[in-house]
Protein backbone atom coordinates (compact mmCIF):
# COMPACT_ATOMS: atom_id res chain seq x y z
CA UNK A 1 0.00 0.00 0.00
CA UNK A 2 2.86 2.32 0.66
CA UNK A 3 6.01 3.36 -1.06
CA UNK A 4 8.99 1.34 0.07
CA UNK A 5 12.50 2.45 -0.55
CA UNK A 6 15.44 1.96 1.76
CA UNK A 7 19.16 2.44 1.83
CA UNK A 8 21.19 -0.77 1.88
CA UNK A 9 23.60 0.61 4.47
CA UNK A 10 21.44 -0.24 7.49
CA UNK A 11 21.83 -3.64 9.12
CA UNK A 12 19.07 -6.22 9.00
CA UNK A 13 18.24 -5.73 12.69
CA UNK A 14 18.11 -1.94 12.39
CA UNK A 15 15.89 -2.34 9.38
CA UNK A 16 13.45 -4.49 11.39
CA UNK A 17 13.38 -1.85 14.12
CA UNK A 18 12.59 0.79 11.49
CA UNK A 19 9.86 -1.37 10.01
CA UNK A 20 8.35 -1.92 13.47
CA UNK A 21 8.12 1.83 14.03
CA UNK A 22 6.62 2.21 10.57
CA UNK A 23 4.08 -0.49 11.44
CA UNK A 24 3.06 1.25 14.69
CA UNK A 25 2.82 4.64 12.99
CA UNK A 26 0.92 3.19 10.05
CA UNK A 27 -1.56 1.54 12.42
CA UNK A 28 -2.17 4.79 14.25
CA UNK A 29 -2.77 6.60 10.97
CA UNK A 30 -5.16 3.82 9.94
CA UNK A 31 -7.39 4.53 12.95
CA UNK A 32 -10.41 4.67 10.65
CA UNK A 33 -9.81 1.07 9.67
CA UNK A 34 -9.48 -0.46 13.12
CA UNK A 35 -12.13 1.74 14.74
CA UNK A 36 -14.50 0.69 12.02
CA UNK A 37 -13.56 -2.99 12.28
CA UNK A 38 -13.85 -2.96 16.06
CA UNK A 39 -17.15 -1.13 15.90
CA UNK A 40 -18.46 -3.58 13.33
CA UNK A 41 -17.39 -6.54 15.49
CA UNK A 42 -19.67 -5.19 18.20
CA UNK A 43 -22.48 -4.17 15.83
CA UNK A 44 -22.47 -7.69 14.38
CA UNK A 45 -23.64 -9.04 17.71
CA UNK A 46 -26.64 -6.71 17.70
CA UNK A 47 -27.90 -7.24 14.19
CA UNK A 48 -31.23 -9.04 14.19
CA UNK A 49 -31.63 -8.67 17.94
CA UNK A 50 -34.43 -6.61 19.47
CA UNK A 51 -32.76 -5.26 22.61
CA UNK A 52 -29.29 -5.06 21.08
CA UNK A 53 -26.71 -3.46 23.39
CA UNK A 54 -29.13 -3.62 26.31
CA UNK A 55 -28.53 -7.37 26.52
CA UNK A 56 -24.93 -7.00 27.59
CA UNK A 57 -25.80 -4.49 30.30
CA UNK A 58 -28.79 -6.58 31.36
CA UNK A 59 -26.67 -9.70 31.75
CA UNK A 60 -24.16 -7.83 33.91
CA UNK A 61 -26.90 -6.21 36.00
CA UNK A 62 -28.61 -9.52 36.73
CA UNK A 63 -25.41 -11.24 37.76
CA UNK A 64 -24.24 -8.37 39.93
CA UNK A 65 -27.49 -7.93 41.80
CA UNK A 66 -27.87 -11.67 42.33
CA UNK A 67 -24.38 -12.37 43.60
CA UNK A 68 -23.76 -8.92 45.08
CA UNK A 69 -26.51 -9.31 47.65
CA UNK A 70 -25.50 -12.85 48.57
CA UNK A 71 -21.79 -11.97 48.65
CA UNK A 72 -22.40 -9.07 51.03
CA UNK A 73 -24.01 -11.54 53.48
CA UNK A 74 -21.38 -14.24 52.94
CA UNK A 75 -18.44 -11.94 53.52
CA UNK A 76 -20.32 -9.75 56.07
CA UNK A 77 -19.90 -6.39 54.33
CA UNK A 78 -22.54 -3.66 54.07
CA UNK A 79 -24.26 -4.05 50.66
CA UNK A 80 -23.75 -0.37 49.79
CA UNK A 81 -19.99 -1.02 49.96
CA UNK A 82 -19.78 -4.60 48.71
CA UNK A 83 -22.10 -4.21 45.72
CA UNK A 84 -20.08 -1.44 43.99
CA UNK A 85 -16.84 -3.23 44.96
CA UNK A 86 -17.96 -6.49 43.41
CA UNK A 87 -19.64 -4.78 40.46
CA UNK A 88 -16.52 -2.82 39.47
CA UNK A 89 -14.38 -5.92 40.01
CA UNK A 90 -16.62 -8.12 37.91
CA UNK A 91 -16.80 -5.67 35.00
CA UNK A 92 -13.06 -5.03 35.05
CA UNK A 93 -12.12 -8.69 35.34
CA UNK A 94 -14.46 -9.45 32.44
CA UNK A 95 -12.60 -6.78 30.46
CA UNK A 96 -9.15 -8.19 31.30
CA UNK A 97 -10.33 -11.68 30.56
CA UNK A 98 -11.77 -10.67 27.16
CA UNK A 99 -8.55 -8.84 26.27
CA UNK A 100 -6.40 -11.83 27.09
CA UNK A 101 -8.63 -14.47 25.49
CA UNK A 102 -9.46 -12.49 22.36
CA UNK A 103 -5.94 -11.12 22.20
CA UNK A 104 -4.76 -14.61 21.30
CA UNK A 105 -7.02 -14.56 18.23
CA UNK A 106 -5.92 -11.12 17.02
CA UNK A 107 -4.06 -12.41 13.96
CA UNK A 108 -5.54 -15.90 13.67
CA UNK A 109 -8.99 -14.34 13.25
CA UNK A 110 -7.78 -11.82 10.67
CA UNK A 111 -5.92 -14.19 8.35
CA UNK A 112 -8.04 -13.32 5.29
CA UNK A 113 -7.12 -9.64 5.71
CA UNK A 114 -3.46 -10.19 6.44
CA UNK A 115 -2.99 -12.55 3.49
CA UNK A 116 -4.43 -10.11 0.96
CA UNK A 117 -3.08 -6.71 1.96
CA UNK A 118 -0.01 -5.70 4.01
CA UNK A 119 -1.98 -3.95 6.73
CA UNK A 120 0.10 -2.77 9.68
CA UNK A 121 -0.02 -5.61 12.21
CA UNK A 122 -0.71 -3.23 15.08
CA UNK A 123 -3.96 -2.17 13.43
CA UNK A 124 -5.40 -5.56 14.42
CA UNK A 125 -4.07 -5.18 17.96
CA UNK A 126 -5.85 -1.84 18.23
CA UNK A 127 -8.97 -3.41 16.77
CA UNK A 128 -9.07 -6.07 19.50
CA UNK A 129 -8.40 -3.54 22.26
CA UNK A 130 -11.00 -1.15 20.84
CA UNK A 131 -13.65 -3.88 20.54
CA UNK A 132 -13.09 -5.18 24.09
CA UNK A 133 -13.14 -1.62 25.45
CA UNK A 134 -16.41 -0.84 23.67
CA UNK A 135 -18.02 -3.95 25.15
CA UNK A 136 -16.68 -3.09 28.61
CA UNK A 137 -18.21 0.38 28.37
CA UNK A 138 -21.64 -1.23 27.98
CA UNK A 139 -21.30 -2.80 31.42
CA UNK A 140 -19.62 0.31 32.81
CA UNK A 141 -23.07 1.90 32.76
CA UNK A 142 -24.11 -0.61 35.42
CA UNK A 143 -21.08 0.29 37.55
CA UNK A 144 -22.15 3.94 37.45
CA UNK A 145 -25.72 2.98 38.29
CA UNK A 146 -24.61 0.92 41.30
CA UNK A 147 -22.34 3.75 42.48
CA UNK A 148 -25.26 6.16 42.20
CA UNK A 149 -27.53 3.77 44.13
CA UNK A 150 -24.99 3.37 46.93
CA UNK A 151 -24.41 7.14 47.10
CA UNK A 152 -20.71 6.76 46.25
CA UNK A 153 -20.73 8.45 42.85
CA UNK A 154 -19.57 11.73 44.44
CA UNK A 155 -16.52 10.03 45.99
CA UNK A 156 -15.11 8.76 42.69
CA UNK A 157 -11.58 10.06 42.07
CA UNK A 158 -12.00 10.96 38.40
CA UNK A 159 -8.46 12.13 37.70
CA UNK A 160 -6.93 9.04 39.27
CA UNK A 161 -9.43 6.96 37.30
CA UNK A 162 -8.31 8.61 34.07
CA UNK A 163 -4.66 7.92 34.84
CA UNK A 164 -5.43 4.33 35.79
CA UNK A 165 -7.43 3.85 32.57
CA UNK A 166 -4.53 5.21 30.48
CA UNK A 167 -2.03 2.82 32.10
CA UNK A 168 -4.43 -0.10 31.70
CA UNK A 169 -5.01 0.69 28.02
CA UNK A 170 -1.26 0.85 27.39
CA UNK A 171 -0.76 -2.49 29.13
CA UNK A 172 -3.72 -3.94 27.20
CA UNK A 173 -2.19 -3.02 23.82
CA UNK A 174 1.12 -4.66 24.72
CA UNK A 175 -0.51 -7.79 26.18
CA UNK A 176 -2.77 -8.25 23.15
CA UNK A 177 0.19 -7.80 20.79
CA UNK A 178 2.42 -10.21 22.72
CA UNK A 179 -0.25 -12.91 23.08
CA UNK A 180 -1.49 -12.43 19.52
CA UNK A 181 1.98 -13.06 18.11
CA UNK A 182 2.68 -15.94 20.46
CA UNK A 183 -0.64 -17.68 19.82
CA UNK A 184 -0.22 -17.46 16.05
CA UNK A 185 3.06 -19.35 16.28
CA UNK A 186 2.09 -21.74 19.11
CA UNK A 187 -1.57 -22.58 18.78
CA UNK A 188 -1.68 -24.10 22.28
CA UNK A 189 -1.44 -20.63 23.79
CA UNK A 190 -5.11 -19.87 23.10
CA UNK A 191 -6.25 -22.97 24.95
CA UNK A 192 -3.75 -22.47 27.77
CA UNK A 193 -4.72 -18.85 28.46
CA UNK A 194 -8.40 -19.82 28.37
CA UNK A 195 -8.05 -22.25 31.23
CA UNK A 196 -5.59 -20.01 33.05
CA UNK A 197 -8.10 -17.15 33.01
CA UNK A 198 -10.78 -19.39 34.52
CA UNK A 199 -8.50 -20.24 37.42
CA UNK A 200 -7.27 -16.68 37.86
CA UNK A 201 -10.84 -15.51 38.53
CA UNK A 202 -10.56 -17.23 41.92
CA UNK A 203 -7.06 -16.07 42.82
CA UNK A 204 -7.83 -12.46 41.89
CA UNK A 205 -9.80 -10.38 44.40
CA UNK A 206 -12.98 -9.98 42.36
CA UNK A 207 -15.44 -11.62 44.76
CA UNK A 208 -13.31 -11.37 47.86
CA UNK A 209 -11.28 -8.62 49.51
CA UNK A 210 -7.47 -8.93 49.95
CA UNK A 211 -7.77 -8.07 53.69
CA UNK A 212 -9.59 -11.36 54.21
CA UNK A 213 -6.42 -13.27 53.40
CA UNK A 214 -3.93 -14.09 56.13
CA UNK A 215 -0.54 -12.41 56.13
CA UNK A 216 1.05 -15.54 54.72
CA UNK A 217 -1.32 -15.69 51.73
CA UNK A 218 -0.91 -12.05 50.68
CA UNK A 219 1.58 -13.02 47.99
CA UNK A 220 -1.37 -14.28 45.92
CA UNK A 221 -2.40 -10.66 45.50
CA UNK A 222 1.07 -9.12 45.41
CA UNK A 223 2.39 -11.32 42.64
CA UNK A 224 -0.77 -11.21 40.52
CA UNK A 225 -0.63 -8.61 37.75
CA UNK A 226 -4.39 -8.90 37.24
CA UNK A 227 -4.93 -8.00 40.91
CA UNK A 228 -2.58 -5.05 40.45
CA UNK A 229 -4.50 -3.53 37.55
CA UNK A 230 -7.83 -4.41 39.19
CA UNK A 231 -6.77 -2.49 42.29
CA UNK A 232 -5.44 0.38 40.18
CA UNK A 233 -8.77 1.01 38.46
CA UNK A 234 -11.14 -0.08 41.22
CA UNK A 235 -9.64 2.09 43.99
CA UNK A 236 -10.51 5.43 42.35
CA UNK A 237 -14.02 4.11 41.66
CA UNK A 238 -14.35 3.26 45.36
CA UNK A 239 -13.17 6.72 46.32
CA UNK A 240 -9.49 6.25 47.17
CA UNK A 241 -6.48 7.30 45.12
CA UNK A 242 -4.20 4.26 44.54
CA UNK A 243 -1.02 4.19 46.61
CA UNK A 244 2.28 5.26 45.09
CA UNK A 245 3.33 1.63 45.28
CA UNK A 246 0.43 0.63 43.06
CA UNK A 247 1.15 3.39 40.53
CA UNK A 248 4.81 2.45 40.49
CA UNK A 249 4.12 -1.25 40.07
CA UNK A 250 1.63 -0.64 37.25
CA UNK A 251 4.01 1.76 35.51
CA UNK A 252 6.83 -0.75 35.85
CA UNK A 253 4.57 -3.45 34.46
CA UNK A 254 3.81 -1.34 31.38
CA UNK A 255 7.52 -0.69 30.79
CA UNK A 256 8.28 -4.40 31.17
CA UNK A 257 5.52 -5.34 28.71
CA UNK A 258 6.76 -2.69 26.28
CA UNK A 259 10.27 -4.16 26.38
CA UNK A 260 8.99 -7.71 25.82
CA UNK A 261 6.79 -6.47 22.98
CA UNK A 262 9.62 -4.61 21.31
CA UNK A 263 12.05 -7.49 21.56
CA UNK A 264 9.42 -9.96 20.31
CA UNK A 265 8.17 -7.87 17.39
CA UNK A 266 11.57 -6.92 15.99
CA UNK A 267 11.96 -10.66 15.44
CA UNK A 268 8.47 -11.89 14.61
CA UNK A 269 6.57 -8.99 12.99
CA UNK A 270 7.22 -10.06 9.40
CA UNK A 271 6.89 -13.76 10.24
CA UNK A 272 3.31 -13.53 11.51
CA UNK A 273 1.77 -13.86 8.05
CA UNK A 274 3.90 -16.93 7.30
CA UNK A 275 2.41 -18.64 10.36
CA UNK A 276 -1.22 -18.04 9.43
CA UNK B 1 -0.80 5.06 1.55
CA UNK B 2 -0.33 7.74 -1.06
CA UNK B 3 -0.75 8.00 -4.79
CA UNK B 4 2.24 8.64 -6.98
CA UNK B 5 3.00 12.20 -7.92
CA UNK B 6 3.30 13.09 -11.58
CA UNK B 7 7.03 12.56 -12.06
CA UNK B 8 7.22 9.20 -10.26
CA UNK B 9 6.67 5.91 -11.98
CA UNK B 10 5.58 2.67 -10.40
CA UNK B 11 7.95 -0.28 -10.24
CA UNK B 12 8.52 -3.51 -8.35
CA UNK B 13 11.89 -5.13 -8.03
CA UNK B 14 12.76 -8.51 -6.53
CA UNK B 15 16.38 -9.45 -5.98
CA UNK B 16 17.20 -13.03 -5.04
CA UNK B 17 13.92 -13.53 -3.20
CA UNK B 18 13.36 -16.94 -1.64
CA UNK B 19 10.32 -17.78 0.43
CA UNK B 20 10.34 -20.73 2.82
CA UNK B 21 7.38 -21.78 4.89
CA UNK B 22 8.02 -23.36 8.24
CA UNK B 23 5.84 -26.41 8.81
CA UNK B 24 5.01 -26.88 12.47
CA UNK B 25 3.32 -30.26 12.47
CA UNK B 26 5.69 -32.16 14.75
CA UNK B 27 3.68 -35.37 14.63
CA UNK B 28 3.65 -35.63 10.88
CA UNK B 29 7.38 -36.21 10.65
CA UNK B 30 6.76 -39.81 9.79
CA UNK B 31 4.51 -38.76 6.95
CA UNK B 32 6.95 -36.13 5.75
CA UNK B 33 9.70 -38.68 5.74
CA UNK B 34 7.65 -40.76 3.36
CA UNK B 35 7.17 -37.68 1.19
CA UNK B 36 10.91 -37.11 1.22
CA UNK B 37 11.45 -40.75 0.40
CA UNK B 38 9.83 -40.34 -3.00
CA UNK B 39 12.19 -39.85 -5.92
CA UNK B 40 12.20 -36.12 -6.63
CA UNK B 41 12.07 -34.71 -10.14
CA UNK B 42 13.76 -31.48 -9.25
CA UNK B 43 15.58 -30.44 -6.12
CA UNK B 44 13.53 -31.24 -3.06
CA UNK B 45 11.06 -28.51 -2.09
CA UNK B 46 10.50 -30.01 1.34
CA UNK B 47 13.53 -29.80 3.51
CA UNK B 48 14.12 -31.25 6.94
CA UNK B 49 16.97 -29.53 8.76
CA UNK B 50 17.16 -31.79 11.79
CA UNK B 51 15.60 -30.93 15.17
CA UNK B 52 12.21 -31.68 13.64
CA UNK B 53 12.14 -28.37 11.77
CA UNK B 54 10.66 -28.81 8.34
CA UNK B 55 10.26 -26.10 5.74
CA UNK B 56 8.75 -25.90 2.29
CA UNK B 57 10.50 -23.86 -0.39
CA UNK B 58 7.70 -21.91 -2.02
CA UNK B 59 9.89 -19.53 -4.04
CA UNK B 60 13.55 -19.82 -4.88
CA UNK B 61 15.90 -17.05 -5.92
CA UNK B 62 13.40 -14.96 -7.84
CA UNK B 63 14.84 -11.93 -9.65
CA UNK B 64 12.33 -9.68 -11.29
CA UNK B 65 11.87 -6.09 -12.40
CA UNK B 66 8.41 -4.86 -13.30
CA UNK B 67 8.05 -1.41 -14.83
CA UNK B 68 5.21 0.90 -15.76
CA UNK B 69 3.29 -0.49 -18.71
CA UNK B 70 3.99 -4.12 -17.86
CA UNK B 71 0.95 -6.38 -18.08
CA UNK B 72 2.39 -9.55 -16.67
CA UNK B 73 0.79 -12.98 -16.82
CA UNK B 74 1.85 -15.60 -14.27
CA UNK B 75 1.79 -19.11 -15.71
CA UNK B 76 2.47 -22.33 -13.88
CA UNK B 77 0.81 -25.52 -12.76
CA UNK B 78 -0.80 -25.82 -9.34
CA UNK B 79 1.71 -25.38 -6.54
CA UNK B 80 4.28 -23.70 -8.79
CA UNK B 81 4.29 -20.60 -6.55
CA UNK B 82 1.94 -18.21 -8.38
CA UNK B 83 -0.10 -17.22 -5.33
CA UNK B 84 3.02 -16.96 -3.17
CA UNK B 85 4.66 -14.67 -5.72
CA UNK B 86 1.53 -12.49 -5.86
CA UNK B 87 1.64 -12.23 -2.06
CA UNK B 88 5.30 -11.23 -2.16
CA UNK B 89 4.50 -8.56 -4.76
CA UNK B 90 1.62 -7.27 -2.63
CA UNK B 91 3.97 -6.92 0.35
CA UNK B 92 2.17 -9.51 2.46
CA UNK B 93 5.10 -11.92 2.62
CA UNK B 94 8.14 -9.84 3.49
CA UNK B 95 11.06 -11.87 2.13
CA UNK B 96 13.37 -13.46 4.70
CA UNK B 97 16.01 -13.83 1.98
CA UNK B 98 16.50 -11.36 -0.80
CA UNK B 99 15.08 -7.94 -1.29
CA UNK B 100 11.80 -6.42 -2.39
CA UNK B 101 11.45 -2.78 -3.31
CA UNK B 102 8.49 -1.11 -4.91
CA UNK B 103 6.91 2.24 -5.55
CA UNK B 104 3.25 2.91 -5.98
CA UNK B 105 -0.01 1.86 -4.38
CA UNK B 106 -0.55 -1.88 -4.60
CA UNK B 107 -3.96 -3.53 -4.54
CA UNK B 108 -4.61 -7.24 -4.64
CA UNK B 109 -8.00 -8.27 -5.98
CA UNK B 110 -7.73 -11.84 -4.79
CA UNK B 111 -10.73 -11.89 -2.47
CA UNK B 112 -13.20 -9.24 -3.63
CA UNK B 113 -15.63 -9.97 -0.79
CA UNK B 114 -13.07 -9.31 1.96
CA UNK B 115 -14.62 -7.19 4.71
CA UNK B 116 -18.20 -7.69 3.61
CA UNK B 117 -20.81 -8.79 6.13
CA UNK B 118 -23.87 -10.76 5.02
CA UNK B 119 -26.06 -9.39 7.79
CA UNK B 120 -25.42 -5.76 6.82
CA UNK B 121 -27.32 -3.98 4.04
CA UNK B 122 -25.96 -3.48 0.53
CA UNK B 123 -25.28 0.19 1.24
CA UNK B 124 -23.43 -0.64 4.47
CA UNK B 125 -21.36 -3.18 2.58
CA UNK B 126 -20.27 -0.59 0.02
CA UNK B 127 -18.90 1.50 2.89
CA UNK B 128 -17.38 -1.51 4.67
CA UNK B 129 -15.65 -2.87 1.60
CA UNK B 130 -14.44 0.66 0.78
CA UNK B 131 -12.91 1.17 4.22
CA UNK B 132 -11.25 -2.26 4.10
CA UNK B 133 -9.67 -1.19 0.79
CA UNK B 134 -8.23 1.86 2.52
CA UNK B 135 -10.76 4.59 1.75
CA UNK B 136 -12.16 7.05 4.24
CA UNK B 137 -15.86 6.86 5.01
CA UNK B 138 -16.49 9.93 2.86
CA UNK B 139 -14.54 8.50 -0.09
CA UNK B 140 -16.48 5.26 0.27
CA UNK B 141 -19.79 7.18 0.26
CA UNK B 142 -18.76 8.82 -3.00
CA UNK B 143 -18.66 5.38 -4.62
CA UNK B 144 -22.36 4.78 -3.94
CA UNK B 145 -23.85 6.37 -7.08
CA UNK B 146 -21.51 4.56 -9.48
CA UNK B 147 -22.05 1.26 -7.66
CA UNK B 148 -25.81 1.80 -7.78
CA UNK B 149 -25.59 2.43 -11.51
CA UNK B 150 -23.35 -0.53 -12.27
CA UNK B 151 -25.03 -3.18 -10.11
CA UNK B 152 -28.62 -2.26 -11.03
CA UNK B 153 -29.61 -3.63 -7.64
CA UNK B 154 -32.04 -0.77 -6.94
CA UNK B 155 -33.99 -1.22 -3.72
CA UNK B 156 -32.15 -4.44 -2.90
CA UNK B 157 -29.26 -2.28 -1.70
CA UNK B 158 -31.40 -1.41 1.33
CA UNK B 159 -31.73 -5.09 2.29
CA UNK B 160 -29.23 -7.28 4.11
CA UNK B 161 -26.81 -8.90 1.71
CA UNK B 162 -27.79 -12.37 2.96
CA UNK B 163 -31.03 -12.01 0.97
CA UNK B 164 -29.05 -11.64 -2.29
CA UNK B 165 -28.46 -14.36 -4.83
CA UNK B 166 -24.86 -15.39 -5.55
CA UNK B 167 -24.88 -13.34 -8.75
CA UNK B 168 -26.17 -10.20 -7.01
CA UNK B 169 -23.57 -10.52 -4.26
CA UNK B 170 -20.80 -10.95 -6.81
CA UNK B 171 -21.99 -7.92 -8.76
CA UNK B 172 -21.90 -5.77 -5.62
CA UNK B 173 -18.46 -6.98 -4.51
CA UNK B 174 -17.11 -6.61 -8.04
CA UNK B 175 -18.47 -3.08 -8.45
CA UNK B 176 -16.95 -1.78 -5.22
CA UNK B 177 -13.65 -3.63 -5.63
CA UNK B 178 -13.08 -2.25 -9.13
CA UNK B 179 -13.92 1.35 -8.13
CA UNK B 180 -10.52 2.08 -6.66
CA UNK B 181 -7.65 2.48 -9.10
CA UNK B 182 -4.25 1.47 -7.68
CA UNK B 183 -0.86 1.91 -9.36
CA UNK B 184 -0.11 -1.79 -9.22
CA UNK B 185 -2.94 -4.30 -9.58
CA UNK B 186 -2.54 -7.95 -8.64
CA UNK B 187 -5.11 -10.59 -9.55
CA UNK B 188 -5.31 -14.33 -8.94
CA UNK B 189 -7.48 -15.53 -11.83
CA UNK B 190 -9.71 -13.07 -13.65
CA UNK B 191 -12.66 -11.99 -11.55
CA UNK B 192 -16.15 -11.72 -12.93
CA UNK B 193 -18.75 -14.32 -13.69
CA UNK B 194 -22.52 -14.45 -13.47
CA UNK B 195 -24.90 -14.24 -16.39
CA UNK B 196 -23.84 -13.33 -19.91
CA UNK B 197 -25.08 -9.75 -19.77
CA UNK B 198 -23.24 -9.09 -16.53
CA UNK B 199 -20.14 -10.76 -17.88
CA UNK B 200 -19.85 -8.35 -20.78
CA UNK B 201 -20.42 -5.36 -18.46
CA UNK B 202 -17.85 -6.74 -16.04
CA UNK B 203 -15.35 -7.20 -18.83
CA UNK B 204 -15.76 -3.60 -19.90
CA UNK B 205 -15.27 -2.39 -16.35
CA UNK B 206 -12.20 -4.54 -15.70
CA UNK B 207 -10.71 -3.43 -19.04
CA UNK B 208 -11.17 0.16 -17.95
CA UNK B 209 -9.47 -0.55 -14.64
CA UNK B 210 -6.56 -2.39 -16.22
CA UNK B 211 -5.99 0.46 -18.68
CA UNK B 212 -5.62 2.91 -15.81
CA UNK B 213 -3.16 0.99 -13.65
CA UNK B 214 0.59 1.25 -14.24
CA UNK B 215 1.41 -2.40 -13.66
CA UNK B 216 -0.83 -5.46 -13.83
CA UNK B 217 0.12 -8.91 -12.59
CA UNK B 218 -2.42 -11.60 -13.38
CA UNK B 219 -2.09 -15.25 -12.48
CA UNK B 220 -4.25 -17.42 -14.69
CA UNK B 221 -4.63 -20.83 -16.26
CA UNK B 222 -6.74 -19.40 -19.08
CA UNK B 223 -4.75 -18.85 -22.30
CA UNK B 224 -7.40 -16.63 -23.90
CA UNK B 225 -7.43 -14.29 -20.90
CA UNK B 226 -3.63 -14.21 -20.70
CA UNK B 227 -3.36 -13.40 -24.41
CA UNK B 228 -5.94 -10.64 -24.30
CA UNK B 229 -4.70 -8.83 -21.18
CA UNK B 230 -0.95 -9.40 -20.96
CA UNK B 231 2.10 -8.23 -22.89
CA UNK B 232 4.63 -10.22 -20.89
CA UNK B 233 4.52 -13.55 -19.09
CA UNK B 234 6.49 -15.47 -16.49
CA UNK B 235 6.48 -19.24 -16.20
CA UNK B 236 6.88 -20.55 -12.67
CA UNK B 237 7.94 -24.07 -11.94
CA UNK B 238 8.78 -25.51 -8.54
CA UNK B 239 9.12 -22.03 -7.09
CA UNK B 240 11.50 -20.72 -9.74
CA UNK B 241 10.94 -18.33 -12.62
CA UNK B 242 11.96 -20.56 -15.53
CA UNK B 243 10.88 -18.27 -18.37
CA UNK B 244 10.30 -14.57 -18.79
CA UNK B 245 9.19 -13.36 -22.19
CA UNK B 246 6.28 -12.76 -24.51
CA UNK B 247 2.93 -14.39 -23.72
CA UNK B 248 3.07 -16.67 -26.76
CA UNK B 249 6.58 -17.88 -26.02
CA UNK B 250 5.79 -18.42 -22.36
CA UNK B 251 2.63 -20.39 -23.11
CA UNK B 252 4.47 -22.52 -25.66
CA UNK B 253 7.25 -23.14 -23.16
CA UNK B 254 4.80 -24.04 -20.42
CA UNK B 255 2.80 -26.39 -22.62
CA UNK B 256 5.96 -28.08 -23.82
CA UNK B 257 7.14 -28.51 -20.26
CA UNK B 258 3.79 -29.98 -19.25
CA UNK B 259 3.88 -32.32 -22.23
CA UNK B 260 7.35 -33.59 -21.39
CA UNK B 261 6.39 -34.25 -17.81
CA UNK B 262 3.32 -36.14 -18.90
Amino acid sequence: MTTATHSPSVSARQRQVQLLWRDIRGAMLAWRFWCFMGWNDVAKQYRRTFLGPVWIALHTALFIIAFGLIGAQLFKYPPDWYLPYFCAGHVLFGYFSALINEGCLTYIGADAFLKQTPYPKMAFVFRTVFRCSLLMLHSAVIVLAVLLWSGRLGDVQWWALLGAAALTLAAACFVVAILGGLATRFRDVTVATGSLMQVSFFVTPVLWVPDQLTERAQWVVHLNPLALFLDLVRSPLMGTVPSMRTWGAAGGMVVLLALVFFWQYVVIRRRIVYWL
Amino acid sequence: MRALSGSETAYIQLKGVSIDFPVFTTRSRGLLNTVLGFPQRDKARVESSGLGRVSVHALRDVNLALRTGDRVGLIGSNGAGKTTLLRVLSGVYEPMQGDLSFRGRVAALTDIMLGMDVDATGYDNIIMRGIVMGLTRRQAMELVPSVEAFTQLGEHLQLPVRTYSQGMLLRLAFAVSTSVVPDILLMDEMIGAGDAKFFSQAKERINGLIEQVSILVLASHNEVILRSFCNRALVLSEGRVVMDGSVDDALAFHNLQQGVLR
